[in-house]
């Protein structure tokens, strides 16, 4: 692989050893991927900074490599533990509480944001089209290659963190235009309506395919929740990270590939992949929604549906912070709150603990969070459209 | 003898030990413990450590908090002492280069044979190779 001068006085150490073990990292990534080289990149996105999930282990390895370096670039950071403005004390002891706070004040010193979501691109970390980027967070990678047309590869959060130091990124997989071709087309013999039957049906085809990049052509162009729902439900069940989709993929972005395979994807399959997350409605005693972190469209579409009525269960909708002083200065926080429904920063319902809290089965919107819900919590979980959970679950 | 790809930061390494070869893909959370011992018990070597072993495996799967969990068991000294990968994965392969554990990929299927499991094996890094060697 080719580095540069400058790029090799880092990797001989000649910048401290935590810029040396960083370009080890992307150096190590472009030979075993042959990379040409490394790509300067626009910003970068941290996943797996939520002390639930990476524990002492990445703490001392985030504390060990930021030590002395700071950020290069414009770098956002995935949901945490817990919402750092209000911890809920079911979800968060001293000792996640301490933990977690020393995990975000160093990556904050680094010179991250105070971004704590997994909707970078709806808070202001919206590369251009044909940018490279390193990006962590299955469903923000897969948003970015598919709609926006920026480049990344699924970044795990090391090779993530390295990326931000050195502000580079091996140039290989997605940030080659030759590598950015479908492999499927598929075939929709259904209409998804709502943005849950996006978030399925991105899920189905990533259970289908497992891989490579699906070509999809829907009947009418979604909009950004659509197309957020289709992406995190696509990368959730597969290592897909992008899909061609048509009228929204920026052209320029990708190669044209004729000689597709099809794949049709009709009813039936939807409701295979539904199987899972069929819970019987009279167990749900918990509905989450925002995952990924909610749009101010949403927030307002959810008051929308639940005028005049209160929360017969518990609701939790999960946003950034962002987004939510957005909805706060528009009084439909307090609006939900009266009926109910708590609206969480910084976190969600995958990264946070919910072990701790006494739920036996959740109702979603989001086939990501069915399945990590199922997955990592153990939990029996329904997967309904958010008009559906306003209709049952409100009186 | 044997020859797989390996990459220059392990160039001039030399690893003498007892192979460990787990045939299906291995998460380092959730199938192994703080301790390094298996606990997945669908693995065949459950209740094994993986300390000190040259781990064959055919590649790495799930979280990439996998990387940290090598890190971690590496400065306790309960990591292997090298990986053999039939496949690349940047989870196992970063987790190797933050803990320096030397790592090679594309080793011949042959290798991922549960016979193996106990020979002693040496292996030779190379600026982009890795030489394996049976000496038992």
């Amino acid at each position: 692989m080719y580095l540069t001068r400058e790029e090799e006085k880092i990797l001989a150490g000649e910048y401290g050893p935590e810029a040396e073990l960083a370009m080890k990292i992307l150096v190590s990534i472009g030979e075993v991927f042959n990379a040409e080289r490394l790509v300067p990149i626009a910003s970068a996105h941290l996943s797996g900074i939520s002390y639930d999930n990476i524990r002492d282990e990445g703490l001392q390895f985030i504390k060990m490599i930021t030590k002395n370096s700071h950020f290069k670039v414009n770098t956002t950071v995935n949901p945490v533990a817990f919402d750092m403005t209000s911890p809920d004390p079911r979800l968060c002891d001293q000792k996640m509480l301490e933990k977690q706070s020393e995990i975000v004040s160093i990556l904050l010193k680094a010179g991250a944001g105070e971004s704590f979501t997994c909707t970078p691109y709806l808070i202001g970390n919206s590369p251009a089209s044909g940018c490279h980027v390193a990006w962590g967070e299955s469903s923000a990678v897969t948003f970015l290659n598919s709609v926006l047309g920026a480049k990344s590869n699924r970044e795990g959060g090391p090779s993530a963190l390295a990326a931000a130091i050195i502000g580079k990124t091996p140039l290989y997989g997605l940030h080659l235009i030759e590598e950015r071709k479908a492999s499927v087309r598929i075939t929709l013999e259904i209409v998804p309506r709502e943005t849950s039957h996006y978030s399925l049906l991105g899920y189905t085809v990533g259970v289908l395919l497992r891989k490579g990049i699906p070509y999809v052509e829907f009947s009418k162009t979604p909009c950004l929740s659509e197309l957020k729902a289709f992406c995190a439900g696509l990368a959730a069940a597969s290592n897909i990270s992008m899909s061609i989709i048509k009228g929204v993929t920026p052209p320029g972005t990708y190669r044209e590939n004729p000689l597709m395979e099809r794949v049709h994807i009709e009813e039936n399959d939807l409701e295979n992949a539904l199987q899972k997350f069929s819970e019987s409605e009279r167990n749900i005693d918990f509905v989450f929604l925002g995952c990924p972190h909610y749009s101010l469209d949403e927030i307002m579409y959810l008051a929308e549906l639940t005028e005049g009525r209160k929360a017969l269960v518990e609701v939790m909708v999960s946003t950034s912070r962002y987004i939510y002083r957005k909805a706060l200065k528009l009084g439909i926080i307090d609006i939900l709150e009266k009926r109910g429904v708590k609206i969480i920063r910084d976190t969600c319902a995958i990264v946070a603990p919910l072990k701790r809290m006494d739920i036996r089965s959740v109702a979603t919107d989001s086939a990501k969070a069915a399945h990590y819900l199922r997955l990592k919590h153990g939990m029996r979980v329904r997967l309904m459209s958010v008009r559906e959970i306003a209709t049952e679950f409100f009186r | 003898m044997w020859r797989a790809k390996s990459i220059s930061l392990f160039n001039g390494r030399y690893v003498k030990g007892r192979l460990l070869v787990l045939e299906k893909p291995i998460s380092f959370f959730g199938d192994i413990d703080y301790s390094g011992k298996i606990i997945n018990r669908e693995l065949k070597y459950f209740n094994e450590s993986v300390a000190k072993r040259i781990l064959v495996i055919p590649h790495g799967r799930g979280s990439t908090v996998s990387s940290y969990i090598i890190y971690s068991l590496a400065k306790r000294n309960l990591a292997p002492s090298a990986i053999l990968s039939l496949y690349p994965d940047t989870i196992v392969l970063v987790g190797c280069v933050i803990s320096n554990i030397p790592y090679a990929y594309e080793i011949p299927r042959a290798l991922l044979n549960h016979e193996y499991t106990n020979k002693i094996f040496e292996i030779k890094f190379t600026r982009n190779k890795a030489i394996i060697r049976e000496i038992s």
